[in-house]
């Protein structure tokens, strides 16, 4: 038996109160001094059994009633079919994502899913109704029919993206929401925490479906990815970049490949880190595939990493703006070793940014431009929408009125930036920064000591923002957000809160600037290289195309979507319909790295994440005896109400009948 | 004397004074009264004639009888003496209970004092013995109005004390008492019965008349209560927490057996029992009492 609301169970000492009431507030009447105690005594005897079982009986009911009072309001679910088996109806989620296709003894957390969910359909009662949803998005409406259930879910598999677990848990609830009688959902995944970071829901009216989460199989020994592949520019070489998931360090081969060769290499990776490997290509390549294996390494769909390298070049960064300091210390951090970093400068006014200006680059840097020309702000908002990426650092030339009136989005309620300027506050004393947001790829060089690195920044000076629904990524000292991030179309936007000059922050003067700016830049210029994750909507930059899957078959495009799913790793063509100067694009498909990381969550944390709702957390254990013992849950709040309303009346009746009884028996002697 | 007056309300004395006490059973006296003799004599009042038999006193023929039948009778008389009383007088602890009116004791009291004032102005001897687990006092029989006044002065400060040992105490005074007397037992006899019969037969068979008051109030007999109560035992300090009204009528089956066994051990033995209580105006039931006492002898 579970609690919606298991804090009133401390409520159910108070069922105690009437037995501490009968014992210590007992009324004991006045002292009468009396002739003699002789017949008192025995009549008390002789009347006394029946009395006592009289009262017994009375304060048992009032127990027993204040008892069901409170543990109705605790919101009691059971799954005991002791309470009969009202009609369920239940919705069966199933991770289907990358990382259910982990094994260990030999089978995948997804065969030991379908089993799980093959028990808990036949635990349901008859009349059951069930559906069925999957992290990828894949449902199964409501049926009565249990053979449909059964052939559906023997179909599901894992597939190659992180899948969306919020927006399956939602759907969930919300199909539920209309259903009445019993109500559950069954969600079998591996545990991956991954998948919860976006996850955090409150049910306040405390009448939820109950979830019942079983963990399948056995947690997974660490896990290795090929994180990223990429050139290094200005030389015939490439970057293999490989994760240590796991909690013991790895000695792992890493290898490269391309269309006829094979290179490799032995690595060993920390617990917890990434490293990388540079691989001299042996001749000029295009395809590349970077590999990591180990022994005992769980997930092999993960270990594979593609990129076309004829599809990638420099990455173009534009920089512009008015700060002189500001542009001084970017571009001296940028240019940094720039043929090892790829990156390739630009430098423009703000009024001179267009289309032309601005073509082939990945990122564009404004550092204080001051209020932008109409049509430059509407380039820009069309550049980033289209996949452009922006990181603007705001300075003292920018006025808030123009800020917040220029990046509002024309004929719409959109505001693009990710934050709002409010103004720009005196601070006393200098502003450190006091989180970040370390798991973030950006703070990725820094490793789990981001935090610590980055405390010894400061501030002089800086510019109050108002997050509008950007994700902060770092914040000062009284929760001051620092650098915020929005995804806006297929590019996104980086808003600073300071200017990178020795005026605002010593952060120009640490010798992690040009390092986190680099990565900053790499980060952000990425989509350049036409690299996307599985399962992304590709929605091209201009003009349309025929799209081609890595198996050469042309693939239609989702209307809804806007574009092409990409649901599965590999070299995808996207050729031009029109003839003309468009040449064929070659995108380098791979599964989110951050998949690969098999780390499990813990009972506490969803249920902490799914607030007022009760979860039985099943390890993989405990999991299948669970469910074949059966799980359908019944909510037992309006029986107990009733019981206690039937004890109350039961009580009050029994002890009017008594009472006559006493006072008839006195009347009548 | 305005103690006395006190005891013995006017009201009370003009009802008795009208009245005869008079014994069931005739008892040896010392004076001339009202009461008849056990010895039929010379005496003031004829008796009956009765026919001549060898032997008889010759003094006592009626020659006149033999004038008129010519046959020889002889006169009897009945010799009128003075009834010797011995008032037992209960103050155990339990005599202290007082309902809404008066406490038992302060009951017994004034039936005592009546009973004596009446007696000697009969000119009949009036004794008193108070007592509870054992004799704490005791005033011998006489007759004279001195005494009177010396034997009410004894009962205005008789107080409640101690523990009842009723049976102990009535065997111990008919162990003592020699002369045939009238014993009135004032009590409310709430020891064992056996033992408190037991010693009430002594009497008898040493000849007394016994007479038993069981002075009671009405809330012994009712337990009139309501709610619970921690009730106080007024002898021994005992202490009960029961709720009256749930064992009430369990409590009134019980007194009710126990008033039973007193009147049919009485019965029995051929001991007057009367029943008082204390919201029974005294001098009302004292009056009725001895007309029906009158009546019956």
């Amino acid at each position: 038996m579970n609690f919606l609301n298991p804090l009133w169970l401390w409520a159910l000492t108070g069922a105690a109160l009437p037995i501490l009431v009968h014992l210590f507030a007992r009324k004991r009447g006045k002292v009468l001094k009396f002739s003699t105690l002789q017949f008192l005594r025995l009549s008390q005897l002789r009347t006394g059994r029946r009395r006592r079982l009289e009262e017994i009986l009375v304060l048992l009911l009032r127990v027993l009633a204040l008892a069901c009072l409170l543990a109705a309001l605790a919101g009691p679910v059971s799954r005991s079919r002791l309470f009969g088996e009202r009609e369920t109806a239940a919705v069966l989620i199933l991770d289907d994502s990358l990382s259910m296709a982990a094994a260990v003894n030999g089978r995948t957390a997804s065969v030991r899913a379908r089993e799980l969910a093959r028990s808990a359909l036949a635990s349901l009662p008859e009349k059951s109704e069930v559906a069925v949803l999957t992290f990828a998005g894949r449902r199964l409406p409501f049926t009565r029919r249990r053979d449909d259930v059964g052939r559906w879910l023997d179909g599901i598999e894992p597939g190659w993206t992180a899948g969306n677990l919020p927006a399956a848990l939602e759907e969930a609830f919300g199909l539920l929401d209309r259903k009445t009688g019993n109500r559950i959902i069954y969600l079998f995944t591996d545990g991956q925490a991954y998948p919860w970071r976006n996850v955090v829901r409150s049910a306040k009216d405390g009448r939820r479906p109950a979830l019942v989460l079983a963990l399948a199989g056995p947690p997974a020994a660490g896990n290795l990815t090929c994180r990223e592949v990429e050139p290094v520019p200005g030389r015939r070489r490439a970057r293999c970049t490989v994760s240590n998931w796991g909690d013991r360090p790895a000695v792992a081969e890493v290898s490269l490949a391309g269309p006829a060769w094979r290179l490799a290499r032995s690595l060993e990776v920390a617990a917890g880190e990434s490293r990388s490997v540079d691989f001299d290509l042996p001749e000029e390549a295009g395809r590349l595939e970077g590999g990591v294996a180990a022994a005992g390494d769980p997930l092999a769909a993960d270990n594979v990493c593609r990129v076309d390298l004829n599809a990638s070049g420099p990455r173009r960064i534009m920089i512009a703006g008015s700060s002189g300091p500001a542009l001084f210390y970017l571009e001296k951090a940028l240019a940094l070793d720039a043929e090892t970093t790829g990156l390739e400068l630009f430098s423009r006014e703000s009024a001179g940014l267009s289309a032309t200006a601005l073509a082939g680059c990945g990122m564009v840097i404004l550092a204080d431009p001051g209020r932008l020309a109409p049509a430059v702000s509407a380039f820009l908002q069309d550049y980033v929408r289209s996949g452009g990426n922006l990181l603007y650092f705001a300075g003292d030339r920018v006025l808030a009125a123009d800020f917040n009136r220029d990046w509002q989005a024309p004929g719409g309620t959109e505001f693009l930036m990710p934050a709002r300027i409010i103004d720009w506050p005196r601070l006393a004393v200098p502003v450190r920064i006091a989180w970040a947001a370390a798991e973030h790829p950006l703070f990725l060089p820094f490793g789990s000591r981001a935090l610590e690195y980055l405390k010894s920044v400061n501030f002089n000076r800086l510019v109050r923002l108002e997050p509008v629904d950007g994700t902060v990524l770092m914040r000062g000292e009284s929760g001051l957000p620092l650098l915020l991030e929005k995804r806006v179309g297929r590019g996104r936007i980086m808003l600073a809160a300071f200017l990178p000059g020795e005026d605002w922050t010593n952060l120009v003067f640490k010798p992690g600037f040009p390092v986190l700016m680099q990565h900053l830049a790499r980060y952000l210029s990425g989509g350049n290289l036409l690299a996307v994750r599985t399962g992304e909507v590709f929605r091209p930059l201009a003009g349309g195309g025929r799209l081609f899957s890595p198996e050469g078959s042309e693939v239609p495009a989702e209307p809804a979507a806007g574009g092409w799913r990409l649901d599965r790793p590999g070299f995808w063509r996207l050729v031009p319909t029109a003839s003309g100067t468009a040449r064929e694009r070659v995108i380098s498909v791979n599964p989110d790295p951050e998949e690969g990381n098999l780390a499990r969550i813990g009972a506490a944390e969803v249920r902490q994440r799914l607030a007022g709702v009760t979860v039985e957390f099943l390890e993989a254990e405990q999991a299948l005896p669970f469910l074949e013992r059966g799980a359908a849950a019944r909510d037992l709040s309006d029986t107990l109400l009733r019981l206690a309303l039937l004890l109350i009346l039961a009580e009050a009746g029994l002890a009017a009948f008594f009472y006559h009884l006493k006072h008839r028996e006195g009347r009548h002697a | 004397m305005a103690e006395d007056r006190r005891l013995l309300d006017p009201a009370v004395l003009a009802r008795l004074s009208n009245l005869y006490l008079v014994a069931r059973t005739v008892v040896e006296g010392s004076l001339t009264g009202l009461h008849r003799s056990l010895h039929k004599g010379s005496s003031v009042e004829f008796a009956e004639h009765r026919e001549y038999a060898p032997g008889d006193d010759p003094r006592y023929l009626d020659w006149r009888v033999f004038g008129r039948t010519d046959r020889l009778y002889v006169k009897t008389f009945r010799e009128e003496t003075n009834l010797k009383s011995l008032i037992l007088l209960d103050a155990s602890g339990s005599m202290a209970y007082r309902g809404r009116g008066l406490s038992k004791l302060e009951y017994a009291v004034y039936l005592a004092a009546g009973l004596s004032y009446l007696m000697v102005n009969q000119k009949d001897a009036v004794g008193l013995m108070v007592f509870d687990s054992a004799v704490r006092r005791m005033v011998k029989p006489a007759s004279t109005s001195r005494h009177l006044h010396h034997l009410l002065e004894q009962l205005q400060v008789t107080a409640a004390a101690e523990t009842t040992n009723l049976g102990e105490v009535l065997h111990t005074i008919a162990a003592r008492a020699r002369r045939r007397s009238l014993i009135i037992l004032i009590s409310d006899l709430l020891d064992d019965p056996e033992r408190v019969l037991k010693g009430l037969v002594h009497f008898r068979h040493k000849y007394h008349e016994v007479l038993v008051f069981q002075v009671l109030d009405p809330d012994e007999l009712e337990l009139p209560f309501s709610g619970p109560h921690t009730f106080l035992d007024l002898e021994t300090g005992d202490r009960l927490e029961t709720d009256a009204p749930a064992i009430r009528a369990e409590y009134r089956k019980l007194v009710g057996d126990f008033l039973e066994t007193y009147r049919k051990g009485c019965a029995e033995h051929n001991i007057s029992y009367v029943r008082a209580l204390t919201n029974d105006p005294f001098d009302h039931f004292l009056h009725r009492y001895l007309e029906r006492r009158a009546r019956y002898s």
